[in-house]
């Protein structure tokens, strides 16, 4: 059975942090993969620059 | 016994640094962000583990890319410098070594990300985490002692037998999940019996597979050619 408003409002309150269980369906942890994507995003962009940096360096010095 | 390439850096003339595209980065580039829009919006999610689990199509490339490609090159080159003592060998093994640590890294950021979301913890001291982070010291201590010696014939000779040493963990790491009881899963790929996954998970996995090993060649020929243009400076500089 669902909550009611006012009950579900309570418990927000109470606990901000509050599980809320899914009728069906996996857990939601796009969260988790968004972070995964950018990590791996930050990672090749990151080492790109150093690339990048390091190629024109030696091209002032050449 | 040292040969004379061995004891002047790069006198041979280095590639021209082209400024224009480099089109098999872009290609390669273009081919990962490509496999990450297939992956998040339309490969299935995971009835288990959710979205998360879509992390799989960037963490276990990384790993083969890193561990298997990265370090199995590292330790041939470094095992062929010790024979000819040439030094666009130990270059590689250099380059090589710097891209594997990023792929690497990738493995271990990551990691902990996804077993947050479906161990409940973000790190456990199992057999086959602790010995990637191991492995990870282990290059990054390599590319530390090639900073640390001047002598250009002794830092490449000390790589050479510390890269082939470190990659010896790499057999290990593999069959860390058949000797140990830990909580990485097992084979879910390259199994005898056919692979725990859907066909379109499976496709978008050999796809992620493919771009992050074109990638890994595109960033190692970037670095090789900045070591080459380096090493040229050095000569002239030195000369």
């Amino acid at each position: 059975m669902r909550p009611m408003p006012g009950t579900w409002a309570l418990a927000a309150l109470q606990d901000t942090v509050a599980y809320v269980p899914k009728t069906s369906g996996p857990p939601d942890s796009s969260g988790y993969m968004w972070a995964g994507y950018a990590i791996t995003a930050i990672a090749i962009g990151g080492y790109l620059v150093l690339m990048w940096r390091r190629m024109a360096r030696e091209r002032r010095a050449r | 016994m040292a040969s004379a390439s061995a004891t002047a850096p790069a006198t041979s003339a280095p590639q021209p640094a082209g400024r224009g595209i480099d089109w098999f980065l872009t290609l390669a580039l273009a081919l990962v962000i490509g496999v990450s829009v297939r992956a998040i919006w339309y490969t299935p999610v995971d009835a288990m583990l959710g979205a998360a689990q879509k992390i799989f199509y960037m963490h276990v490339p990384s790993a083969i890319v890193g561990m298997y490609i990265a370090c199995g090159l590292l330790a041939v080159c470094s095992l062929m410098y010790l024979w000819i003592r040439d030094e666009r060998i130990d270059r590689l093994a250099e380059s090589s070594a710097e891209v594997g640590l990023v792929f690497m890294g990738i493995v271990l950021v990551t990691g902990p990300v996804w077993a947050r979301t479906s161990w409940g913890t973000w790190w456990v001291w199992e057999p086959r985490i602790t010995f990637t982070l191991f492995l990870w010291l282990l290059v990054l201590g390599y590319l530390v002692l090639r900073g640390a010696v001047e002598s250009i014939e002794a830092r490449a000779r000390l790589s050479a037998i510390m890269g082939s040493l470190a990659a010896l963990l790499v057999p290990f790491i593999h069959l860390t999940v058949k000797l140990f009881r830990g909580m990485h899963p097992g084979p879910v790929v390259l199994k005898p019996e056919k692979p725990s996954m859907s066909g379109e998970m499976l496709s978008t996995f050999s796809m992620a597979s493919v771009a992050f090993i074109l990638l890994f060649f595109a960033l190692l020929r970037l670095r090789y050619r900045w070591a080459t243009l380096r090493d040229a400076r050095v000569a002239q500089e030195l000369a």
